[in-house]
Parts: structure tokens; sequence; C-alpha cells
């Protein structure tokens, strides 16, 4: 071992020795007086160790960990390619622009082309449809699963319609091998926002994988987190040299950083109306952004990855506690449910307060939140309804009743990792106080 | 493209063709990202330390179909001090750093052809090794209709004829053609036709090459001459014409 290498040692078993004394003592859970997260990072000295790990090689930006970790979440996925982003919402970014590519000929998105969606959900979902000119096409969803019908999709299909993006709300899939059959009928995209819904299957196959692109996020209140991050992901080795692009700057190039020359033709290619052999590193065959990540992220990652299956059995955990603990209730809430063939790795745990209960959302959310439990809204409610979108170009197809009932009567509370028993004995003995 | 990966890879075979041509097999320390036959890696023989820069490597056409997403074959000649250093250095059990695949050069339908032509001089063949082991695990064509022609200085260096003899037998819509330069005399080697690769001949027997994808792949100056003749005397446009060149 090198010099070098011995003192990398030492300084890893200083962080471990670091974390352990943080953590040397965990106290009880006190209900009403501690505070019940909606969500939050749950790690150990492992991410701690490959930070500084990856901090130590000061490569800072994508190199061995960022390799590591997209080809290990490809590999547990099955999909074959993963690239990182520095958010969920930049790789919904990255993966719509992917589509308006002059390289897919006829097939791609234009300005004045529309997009189904909902606007019962996150808006960076529905915001890249209309940064790239397109019209999104809002259906309702239903109230339980939160996700459209295949029929109220189907229905909104008109002759500009190019392709589908809707996310997976709160880890519950939408019917997926049926909608992918539909949009292939109609050669439709897929998007899959998957930013919920990590290791989520349906028909026993992974989200995610099921669409011509798709998209995950690794914001701490995520089912994985570095901090900031998200991630492509695509079977189609062609889509994904065009999202490489996008968030690369837009380059015809696809060296990683610090390389050279990897295509073998740095200097002799003739592109666009540049002269013959114009270095290759700085042709631009697309408006594109810089969202990449650094290799401290990913680092985390990493780490984070070797936890995944563990943190998607405890959301399923919490998930089924907290349904059998809210059953009683289903007179007055709307309880959380999924398709038939679903199998989600819930986000969080969704209610609907039923409007003729007699009850309302901030009576429930009052109780919950004195009790030290945190809730959030089911994000944007009806997106249509906010500030920034009330003059955009869009079409609904049916009527959104649902969605405005999500926007007052429906809130979440966490089933991520970080619960314990105790303190999901608390949320349902504050719900068994207001609703008796 | 997938995306590339660099990867550790054990040399699992060494087979030596001539003392100037030698074929590894490599496996992979991780599960590699898809290949498509025509593509290629970059290989080093230098220590490489993940956490910084890659060193100085060379480029090699990947021979197999990689359908384990574990095993590269590489089949690499002579050129000069890096592969000869390759050659006579690299054994069974030796670790080596790749990254890959790379590269446009891929016998498929996405560049829209029905049909293809291979021109393969010498050890060029390799990326057509890779189609032809893909089409032999699948048991057919990307494409309609692909026709080898494999040339080399005499006919034992015809390395992978078997291959395409294999592929040409069981795939329909294969077929092969080959040539050796040097004088070819008896009955082993009647299949093989004399002199270099015939292109008057080729183009002669390629009908309607409208939808045709030409792909050359050998020697440098094989390369560039029939490029040159597939353009000027052929007028075929340069979207038709694929080569396998690096700088």
């Amino acid at each position: 071992m090198s010099p070098q290498d011995t003192l990398r040692q030492e300084i890893l078993e200083k962080v471990s020795a670091f974390h352990t004394s943080r953590t040397a003592a965990p106290s009880d859970f006190r209900p009403g007086q501690d505070q019940v997260h909606y969500a939050g990072r749950v790690h150990d000295a492992d991410e701690l160790q490959t930070l500084v790990d990856a901090s130590l090689d000061f490569w800072l930006t994508a190199g061995r960990f960022t390799d590591e970790f997209e080809s290990g979440l490809g590999e547990f996925l099955g999909i074959d390619n993963v690239l990182t982003a520095n958010s969920g919402s930049s790789a919904n970014l990255v993966a719509f622009s992917t589509l308006t590519s002059p390289k897919l000929g006829e097939r791609r998105i234009r300005p004045g082309d529309e997009v189904i969606t909902v606007a019962a959900g996150f808006p960076t979902t529905v915001n890249p449809i209309i940064q790239n000119g397109a019209i999104p096409v809002f259906v309702d969803v239903q109230l339980g699963t939160y996700t459209p019908t295949l029929q109220a999709i189907e229905a909104a299909i008109g002759p500009q319609t190019k392709a589908v993006m809707m996310a997976h709300t709160m880890g519950v899939p939408f019917e997926l091998s049926e909608l992918r059959e539909l949009c292939d009928r109609h050669q439709l995209w897929l998007v899959e926002d998957n930013c919920d819904a990590l290791g989520s299957r349906y028909a026993g196959q992974y989200t995610g994988t099921f669409g011509h692109l798709s998209t995950v996020s690794f914001y701490p209140a995520h089912h994985i987190t570095m901090g900031e991050g998200g991630a492509v992901m695509t079977n189609d080795d062609e889509l994904a040299r065009i999202a490489r692009s996008f968030r690369d700057w837009g380059r015809d190039c696809y060296c990683s950083g610090g390389e050279n020359n990897t295509c073998g033709k740095r200097f002799s290619q003739q592109l666009g109306a540049l002269p013959y052999g114009y270095d290759h590193k700085y042709v631009y065959s697309h408006i594109g952004y810089n969202l990449k990540i650094t290799d401290m992220q990913a680092a985390i990652g990493c780490a984070q990855l070797r936890k995944l299956p563990q943190f998607i059995e405890a959301r399923q955990r919490n998930h089924a506690r907290l349904a059998a603990g809210l059953a009683r209730h289903a007179g007055q809430l709307i309880l959380h449910t999924a398709p038939a063939q679903a199998e989600p790795s819930w986000f969080g745990y969704v209610i609907t307060v039923r409007p003729e209960s007699g009850l309302t959302r901030a009576q429930l959310v009052g109780a919950l939140e004195g009790a030290r439990i945190e809730t959030r809204n089911l994000f944007c409610g009806n997106l249509l309804r906010h500030p920034a979108y009330q003059d955009i170009t869009h079409r609904v197809v049916g009527s959104l009743a649902n969605t405005d009932l999500i926007t007052t009567h429906t809130f979440f509370i966490g089933v991520y990792p970080g619960l314990t028993d105790p303190m999901i004995d608390h949320i349902l003995s504050v719900f068994d106080q207001v609703l008796g | 493209m997938a995306q590339p990966l660099r990867f550790q890879a054990t040399v699992a075979q060494v087979t030596r063709h001539t003392p100037d041509v030698v074929t590894y097999r490599l496996y992979a320390d991780r599960r590699l990202p898809r290949f498509v036959p025509g593509q290629f890696i970059h290989l080093t023989m230098d220590a490489y330390d993940p956490a910084g820069f890659w060193p100085d490597s060379r480029v090699f056409s990947v021979a197999n179909a990689v359908a384990d997403r574990r095993t590269v074959e590489l089949t690499i000649s002579r050129q000069g001090a890096y592969t000869g250093k390759l050659l006579d250095q690299l054994q069974p059990g030796d670790q080596v750093w790749a990254k890959g695949p790379y590269g446009d050069f891929t016998i498929d339908a996405r560049h829209g052809f029905r049909r293809a032509v291979l021109i393969a001089g010498g050890t060029g063949v390799t990326p057509f090794c890779a189609f032809m082991d893909a089409a032999l695990g699948q048991g057919a064509l990307p494409l309609d209709e692909a026709v080898l022609h494999y040339g080399a200085q005499t006919p034992e260096l015809l390395i992978y004829k078997g291959l395409a003899e294999r592929c040409a037998a069981t795939v329909p819509g294969f077929r092969a053609c080959y040539y050796a330069e040097q004088r070819v005399d008896g009955a082993a080697v009647a299949s093989v036709q004399a002199g270099r690769i015939d292109l008057a001949g080729i183009m002669a027997n390629s009908g309607d090459t409208q939808d045709t994808g030409f792909y050359l792949s050998g020697p440098k100056v094989m390369i560039n001459s029939f490029r040159d003749k597939l353009v000027q005397d052929y007028r075929l446009p340069d979207e038709q014409i694929l080569i396998d060149a690096w700088e």
C-alpha cells in the first residue's frame, strides 16, 4: 500500500469514527415533542466515507463514482443507459428536449405539437413541455391512485399528439404495459417521470423501464439521495446519445471530462457549415445545457444505491402499516391505492378528505402538524390554478374535477425509511383522535 | 450508442494466428453496456488509476457480439510500437483497462439501409466478425441482405473465413466472397479468388444500390482508394459510404 493509500485509509476510518460518535446514542422517540418528518436523508458512515473518498480524489466532475453509480443503477433496474443529471427536474428537461432533436426526423416534437400529461403533480413534469414550445394537454386523475385512466389518455389523443409525459405520482405506477402499447399504436413517445417511484414495479417490471425515456430524482426527499441529483434513463442508444448531448452543452462530442478523441475522429469530420476537421470537442449538434453532476454527488449515490432494496422494503412496510391503521377511517378519507398489477415503492401516503365527511383538510392537517407530524399537499394540486400557468397555451380533455378536489382536500404524510414504529403509532393515534 | 463504460478485464485467452496477428479474449470485471456490431473500444496496457486521467491507449474494433455482456474479443495486428508491445507482452491472466463501446460504424437498421456490402482488408474484418457473430446468435440479419468481401495477402490470413462460411451457411440473406493477393493453388482454397478485392465486380453484381450501405474496413490506403472510386466512379453519396477509420 502506498503512503497515500495508507493516509486515505486512515482518513476514511476517522470519518467512520466521526459518524459513530455523532449517532452513538439515539434517543427514544417522544410523541408530540419530536418531529415526524415526511421525508429525509437516511444514511450511515458509508455515505460519509464515499463522499470523502471522492473529495480526496479531487476529480470533481463526473468520474469513477459516476461510472459506478450509472452502471449500478442500470443493472439494478435492468436498463441500458443511465445518464446522471443535477436534479430530477433537469432530467425531465433533458428527457423532453431529447425528443425535440432534429436527429429524430419526422418523430421529433416541434413547437405546437401536443403532449398529454396531468395537472395534479409537480410542475417540472410539465415545464419542459412548455419550455420547448409544445402544448400540454391535461387529463384528470383518479382519486386514490392519483393517476389517469388509460381511457382518459386515449380520449386526449389528437392529430397533433406526439407524446405522453407523466409522473408515477407518489410512487404509484400508471398502467404501464397498456399505456406503452397505446403509445406504440399511435406512434407516441412515452416519457415516465419516475422521480417519485424508484423501485416501483408494474407487472413485475421496474417503472422507468417501460417508456422510451424515463427520469429519476435524488433529492433528499426521494428514495435515494445525493443531495441534488437525478438521471435520465433509456434502452434506446440513439436517445441516450441525444440526451447526453443536451445535458452536456449540446455538444456532438461524447468524450467525458478529461478525455480527448475517444471517437478517433476529433479532427477529421465535416459537420454543419464548419471547416473540415474543426475540433469535434467544440461542435454543437443541439442547443443544450450543462446539467451534469459532480463525482462527490455520485459517490453518495453509490452508497445509497447499496441500500435501495432495504429502503424500498421499508417504504412498503411503513405504507402497509398506515394503510392497515387508516382502513377504519375509509368512510371519511379516500385512502391511497394502486392498480392491480402495481407494486409501488411508495413516496408517501396520500389521503383525500371526503367532501361529504364534514371535515376539512385544514382541520386534519392542523391536528397532525400540531402533533409535530409533517404533512405536505399533493405538490401543486391543479397546476393550472397557479400564477405562472394562467396564460399558458394548453388544452383540457374532460373536466379536471378530481384535480380540483385534490387542490382543496388532499395531502400526504411520510413513509420514508427514517420512520420508526413508534412514530407510525403516533401518526395513527392522531388520526384516531380526530376522526373518532 | 450506449453509455460508454471504463472497465477492467482479464486476458482469458490468446490465439496467435501469426507472429503479427493475435486474437485476445478479454473477460470484463463487470456487466458491460450493449455493444452494436461495428463498435470499438479503447484498450490500454498502462496502469490506470480510476481517480485520474485515462492513460495512453489504442482503438480496436470488437470482433464478437459481446452477447454475454462480459466477453470481448479483439484481433490485433502489428502496426507500430504500441501494438507491437501488446502482441509481445500481453499474456493470459494479465489485467488490462478498456473503455467503450464507441463509434457509429454500426451494421444495423439505424442507418436506414436494407442491404449492406461489407468490404474488409486483413484484420479490418473484425467489425464484421461482430456482425456475423450477432447474426449467428440471432439466426437472422438486422437488415435484408449482407455480402462480405474479405481479402487478405494469403488464404491463410483469412483467419475468419470459417466464421463467414458458418454465417453464410446458416443465416438467410448473408453471403461471403474471399480474395487473396498471393497465388492461390489447390482445392482447399478453391473458394478464394486470386487478387485484390474486385470493386468493379462487386458493383457489377450489386444491382440497384440506392438502399445499400457500403462499409469499408481495413488498411487506410484501401479504404481511401475504395471510397474515392465509390464516390467518383460510381457516384455514390457520402451517406452511403461508412468507413472504419481513426486518426
